[in-house]
């Protein structure tokens, strides 16, 4: 949970850089390649290791992530320094989630029992906008076990209209 | 009557037919962790601070539910009303934008219920109208008004010396084995017949104990008026920290409409370890003897709801009885010493008291009322205004008697007084007194009828005296309660049928 807090003030302070650079789609983009340089298990390995001196350790992550922007390369170089290399994860997920809410998107994700068709999607895409406001992005996920409905998770905030849940509540009223 | 299973099909058909799921428009999290009783939730960021969450439950069982108590920047502390041992971590927790209420109402008189207001006697569901929530602010100022109106205890020491007025919250303290539920019980059973309605919050005691109390209150027909809220020792401690609330709400019902209640809450010590436990686990700082930092906050909060109404909001009162159990007569230890501070007095009864014998065993020296006189009969007033004072005096000189061995006229008589009031005080279980009885018997000792009586003889003067005055002087007892006060004219009579007593008591 501690890490959880510390990546949101590295993922901040790198937006906020990102955004007066007007580079943010960039510097996601080259974020997202350096957590998966170091998300390999060698150098995930070599990073907790402690026979790894710093040195070297530095020298690492500098060449793999040779030809990134430059902020994007001292931010990974920071995080191994102080031993936080782990949140570079949190650190991405973080930023997404300001990059989206700084041009206005919400990501959605969208449970239903069955594949949806294009046509479906679009309009749960308009009426999500139309009440939340803004661009929706929408990811689907299948899931059977839910029965019929849909699930729309946004953030915290779940709005659940699944025959599961409905069921369960009759179930309830019934007892 | 049986019902036919087609008409079981028809009244099944009916329910579905009407029942109606909204689309649930909640808020989510998973859980972290889930450890005694304790959830760490991560999300629900749009919780509140008592709100009740709900955790998927046991294979083919009931959805369990949590109270939120810990809000934080990342997540939520939980406290689980339920089982717990199927949660796992990554179970997903939703918000249900309710906070933790009761069911109240006058439904719920007679009933043995649990701290939520299911009910555990098997008597039947329980349908009330209403329902209130579990934590309320005490009403202010300008709702009350001055306690002056007299909770009959039954009990001749309490009702003479520490008189209890309705709406005051008056402690009872004491070690294991003092008799401490006694007093409470035998307060419940003397409210029989006077429309005072009694709750009985049970908090971390044995089932036993508690099936036992239901038993007694049945037993004296007290259970008419009575409703126990139970959450004994094998409940979760959730349950234990919430019971004493949800019993003060069911009695605010009713001092809402404007009657009278009286909360029993045994105990208060196990009710602030049950609090202990939660605020360890949720990793709340540790302060004195382990208590968290709102241990007086927790009980302040409860004990403030008892009040008296003014009459423009119905003149309804909620008196609280709480108790504490003390190790080793410390009441100096720190939840003695909190509750002792927020109630308007204390009974203390004591080890050594309740093992010579003197029973109720409340050492009458340190009790106090704070609401005191206002609240007593004038009657009362009358026949034991010097009573507290003379008692006191006795201890004293019964301390010093013991090293001198003449004494002089005055001293021996005080002694002989005292040891009389002493034995006149005691009292047996399960039988209260009427307020005029007691009048009466308290009259006989404070006016020196007892004097020439030996003293192993005072509590047979005593019963025989009551049976006399019901057989031939039922007027004297009718006057004294209905007018509250002794006037001349009774003072005399009785004076003349207490002699002419005296002269048939083989002496």
């Amino acid at each position: 949970m501690v890490s959880e807090v510390v990546a949101r003030r590295y993922a901040e302070a790198y937006f906020r850089l990102a955004r007066e650079a007007g580079k943010i789609d960039v510097w996601n983009a080259d974020l997202a390649r350096a957590v998966e340089m170091l998300e390999q298990p060698a150098v995930a390995e070599a990073m907790r290791n402690p026979r790894v001196p710093m040195k070297d350790r530095i020298a690492l992550v500098l060449s793999l992530t040779d030809g990134l922007e430059q902020e994007t390369r001292n931010l990974v170089r920071l995080l191994v320094q102080r031993g936080r290399s782990s949140i570079l994860g949190a650190v991405l997920e973080r930023y997404r989630a300001l990059a989206d809410a700084a041009s206005g998107l919400t990501r959605v994700e969208v449970t239903a029992a069955v594949p949806l068709d294009q046509a479906l999607e679009q309009d749960i895409r308009n009426t999500l906008s139309q009440r939340l406001g803004g661009s929706i992005h929408t990811t689907v996920r299948q899931d059977p076990s839910i029965i019929g409905g849909l699930i729309i998770r946004i953030g915290d905030r779940v709005i659940d209209g699944s025959l599961r849940t409905r069921l369960q509540q009759l179930r309830a009223a019934l007892a | 009557m049986a019902i036919r299973s087609d008409e079981i099909g028809e009244i099944l058909r009916k329910r579905i037919a009407s029942f109606e799921a909204p689309v649930v428009d909640a808020n989510e999290g998973v859980i972290t962790s889930v450890s005694d009783g304790i959830a760490r939730v991560y999300g629900l960021e749009q919780a509140m601070a008592g709100e009740l969450l709900q955790f998927p439950g046991p294979e083919g069982g009931q959805p369990v539910v949590g109270l939120a108590l810990d809000l934080r920047e990342d997540g939520v502390g939980v406290a689980i009303m339920g089982p717990y041992e199927h949660l796992q971590e990554g179970d997903t927790v939703r918000t249900t934008g309710r906070v933790a209420e009761v069911p109240v109402g006058d439904e719920l008189v007679g009933r043995i219920v649990s701290a939520v207001g299911e009910e555990l006697d098997a008597k039947g569901p329980i349908e009330t109208s209403e329902s209130l929530p579990v934590e309320r602010v005490a009403p202010g100022v300008i709702y009350r008004q001055k306690v002056d109106t007299p909770l009959q205890t039954g009990i001749k020491a309490i009702d003479a010396m520490i008189p209890i007025g309705r709406g005051q919250r008056e402690l009872i303290i004491g070690d294991r084995q003092t008799g401490k539920t006694a007093v409470a019980l035998d307060t419940i059973i003397n409210q029989k017949g006077t429309g005072v309605i009694c709750i009985y919050v049970a908090i971390g005691q044995r089932s036993s104990t508690v099936a036992q109390v239901a038993a007694t209150l049945q037993q004296y027909g007290a259970m008419e008026h009575t409703i126990i809220v139970s959450a004994t020792a094998a409940e979760p401690a959730a349950l234990q920290f919430l019971a004493p609330y949800a019993g003060c709400a069911m009695g605010e019902y009713f001092m809402q409409q404007g009657k009278h209640a009286l909360i029993v809450y045994d105990d208060l010590s196990k009710h602030a370890q049950a609090y202990r436990q939660l605020s360890l686990l949720l990793r709340r700082p540790p302060s004195r003897e382990a208590y968290p930092g709102d241990v007086f906050y927790l009980h302040s909060r409860l004990l403030e709801r008892a009040a008296r109404m003014s009459d423009a909001e119905g003149g309804g009162t909620l008196t609280a009885l709480p108790m504490i159990e003390t190790q080793a007569n410390d009441v100096s230890a720190y939840i003695p010493t909190n509750v002792i501070s927020i109630t308007d007095g204390q009974i203390y009864l004591e080890t050594d008291l309740f093992n010579a014998g003197i029973r109720p065993a409340i050492n009458v020296g340190i009790s106090v009322s704070r609401v005191g006189g206002d609240a007593q009969t004038k009657a009362m007033k009358q026949v034991a205004g010097q009573l507290r004072l003379d008692m006191a005096q006795y201890r004293e000189l019964a301390a010093f008697a013991q090293f001198a061995s003449d004494l002089d006229r005055t001293t021996r008589a005080q002694l002989e007084r005292g040891q009389r009031m002493t034995e006149l005080l005691k009292q047996p279980q399960y039988e209260p007194m009427s307020f005029a009885k007691q009048v009466i018997a308290i009259f006989a000792g404070a006016r020196g009828f007892l004097d020439d009586v030996p003293i192993d003889r005072v509590s047979e003067f005593e019963r025989s005296l009551l049976r006399f005055m019901d057989q031939n002087h039922p007027g004297i007892e009718k006057d004294i309660d209905e007018n509250g006060r002794i006037t001349d004219e009774t003072d005399t009579a009785l004076r003349a049928a207490v002699e002419d007593f005296k002269k048939g008591f083989a002496g």
